[in-house]
């Protein structure tokens, strides 16, 4: 039920510090946040405005408005630093992996949260255990497993390991798969559905919205990630939208264009997590809050 | 279940285990359904980090796959004669002190901004602060490269703007680097934070608020005495996701740092190494996979050690 108390809009709840709600109150609060607002989406305009301006003309960072607009910068990023062909490579790879996962760890959080089988709690535990240990800190073994396998300059490199569908969403869907009805599963095998007609037909129905988050957050990570891709993908072709942008930036001085090709590729990457976010903004807060809370 | 049982025919319970077993879906469908996490786990996870335990002490001949036994060689490097492993050390410490210590009551302090009745345009304004840290890192590291930036950075303008005599170059100071990279985490999560604590504060009963208004509470006791001990497992969470974060810390030190010239990758002076970077330097630049594995063990046990002592803090102040 802790899910629930969590989903509940947030704008009706009574303010613990509330104080005599009055116009100047309302007047002082709403201005502040203003203020605030605008200082925290500054520094981005100022970038975005930089990348439009024309690289003769001069512009004011404060003012974030280009002296003579021009899309050149981008033009510059597609035919001299080929950076549609990173971002189809992360597309295809980011698309391939959030299917896969989201697959697999609702396949996992199905049989952990609705079935009875010896083990399940072992497994269950094994699966919290894994979402707190820091397998960042494990790139470099991993590096060499994977070149044990044949998996490096791959895209399967990057794929396989996703397959599993990773221990966090399995603990999501898991946490949404209690909320089915047993009595609609057992209904279904009485009328001679097997189990896996019953995960297609009535849990896979019943659970879209937690999909959904889930692929959200898969993809954005699949898309965001900037280490693994940098350590798998040694081919400067095949490479994904981050690494190619870290590996521009770090011509710096020596390329003039980069330096302003940078901020233009930084951008257009964001793109795509912005969007998402944009879609799921209001499932993610609570999907992930109620998960916090249980 | 037991009527179940009761309801097989004879001839099935004078069948094998395992044919019954087979028989009844619900016995092996699920352990098919967990399997993909498993398998990959032990391939992808749970072997790595055994071979780590391994790799630690031996060191890789060039890029082969040749391995020597050196014993605790690497482990005793890092600890006593890594400089830039001890400037990482270091720098974990401050950076995840310094994100504790400004992100924590800054974010707080936005929802409780955010959560209060005079405000208008709430749905606004929680979605806009919680916008970078849907961002890729590797965005916020150009962000707040392009706002220390010498000629065309916000940070020198304002500078410039409140009195300062001429530019400065941030980016040449050691000593600007911690702060200048505390400062984009803290525009990156705290939003993120606020959000968390927004959702920890609506499980509080009207009834109690209501209360110690007719008891005249003032509202910092409010917030000390009601609010606080119900948000506080979210704060152990977000303050163990912080600390778990600054000792992985790689996406925007790299970007911020690996520009505009800077050689060395670790920032001027060398002061801005954190454990991934120097890591992956060792491991693909001087190809020192055992030294990098024996150092990813460290970090390792040091943030499962982190974690531990934090729940187990958050755990007695709650008893109390």
């Amino acid at each position: 039920m802790q899910t629930q108390t969590s989903t509940m809009p947030v704008s009706k709840i009574y303010h613990p510090l509330r104080f005599r709600r009055s116009t100047i109150a309302t007047i002082i609060l709403t201005s502040l946040a203003i203020i605030l607002a605008v200082l925290f989406i500054w520094p981005f305009l100022s970038v975005l405005a930089w990348t439009l301006n024309d690289v003769d003309a001069s512009m004011n960072s404060l003012i974030p408005i280009p002296g003579r607009f021009t899309l050149h910068v981008y033009q510059l990023m597609l035919s001299r630093y080929r950076f549609q062909d990173y971002l189809l490579n992360s597309l295809w790879t980011s698309i391939a992996i959030t299917i896969l996962s989201t697959f697999a760890s609702a396949l996992a959080g199905f049989a952990l949260a609705k079935y009875q089988f010896p083990g399940r709690n072992i497994l269950f535990t094994i699966v919290l255990a894994v979402m707190l240990l820091p397998l960042g800190t494990m790139l470099v073994p991993s590096f060499i497993v994977m070149r044990d396998l044949g998996l490096v300059n791959n895209y399967w490199g990057l794929i396989l390991p996703t397959v599993g569908g990773g221990a966090f969403n399995i603990f999501l869907m898991r946490q949404f798969m209690l909320g089915i009805p047993t009595e609609l599963m057992e209904a279904a095998r009485i009328d001679g559905a097997n189990e896996f007609r019953i995960f297609s037909h009535i849990v896979a129905p019943n659970t879209k919205a937690a999909m959904g988050v889930v692929a959200t957050l898969v993809l954005r990570g699949a898309w965001n990630n900037l280490l693994w891709p940098q350590i798998i993908i040694s081919d400067n072709a095949k490479q994904l939208i981050m690494p190619a942008i870290a590996r521009v930036n770090e011509l710096g001085v020596a390329d003039p264009y980069a330096r302003i090709v940078t901020p233009a590729a930084a951008i257009v990457a964001a793109i795509i997590p912005l969007l998402l976010y944009s879609y799921t903004q209001r499932y993610f807060v609570s999907t992930l809050t109620g998960a916090l809370k249980s | 279940m037991a009527n179940l049982h009761a309801s097989i025919p004879m001839e099935t319970r004078r069948l094998s285990p395992a044919l019954i077993f087979f028989r009844d879906q619900r016995k092996w469908v699920p352990y098919l359904f967990v399997a993909p996490f498993f398998i990959t786990f032990a391939i992808f996870t749970l072997y790595p980090i055994i071979r780590a335990i391994v790799m630690g002490f031996q060191e890789s001949v060039g890029y082969s796959n040749q391995w020597e036994w050196i014993g605790l060689k690497n482990y005793v490097e890092a600890l006593t004669n890594d400089r830039q492993f001890a400037i990482a050390a270091k720098n974990f410490v401050l950076y995840s002190l310094g994100s504790l210590l400004s992100q924590i009551p800054a974010g707080l302090m936005l929802a409780w901004m955010l959560t209060s009745p005079s405000l208008r345009f709430k749905g606004f304004f929680r979605a806009l602060f919680f916008i970078p840290s849907v961002l890729p890192g590797v965005t916020v590291g150009v962000i707040g490269a392009w706002f220390f930036n010498e000629t065309r950075g916000l940070a020198n303008e304002l500078y410039l703007l409140f009195g300062g005599a001429a530019r400065i170059k941030f980016t040449l100071y050691p000593e600007y680097i911690l702060p200048m990279l505390l400062t984009i985490a803290f525009w990156q999560w705290m939003g993120n934070h606020a959000i968390f604590f927004i959702a920890g504060m609506s499980g509080i009963d009207n009834d109690v608020i209501e209360a110690s208004i007719v008891d005249g509470a003032s509202p910092w006791q409010r917030f000390r005495f009601i609010v606080l001990p119900l948000i506080l497992p979210v704060i152990a969470y977000v303050s163990i996701v912080i600390t778990a974060g600054s000792l992985t810390v790689y996406d925007v030190p790299i970007i911020f740092l690996g520009g505009g010239g800077v050689v060395g990758g670790g920032g001027a002076g060398g002061q801005g190494w954190f454990f991934l970077p120097w890591m992956m330097r060792m491991a693909f630049d001087q190809m020192r996979m055992g030294y990098a594995s024996a150092m990813g063990w460290l970090v390792f046990v040091v943030a499962i050690a982190v974690t531990a002592v934090q729940l187990k803090l958050f755990n007695f102040g709650e008893a109390k």
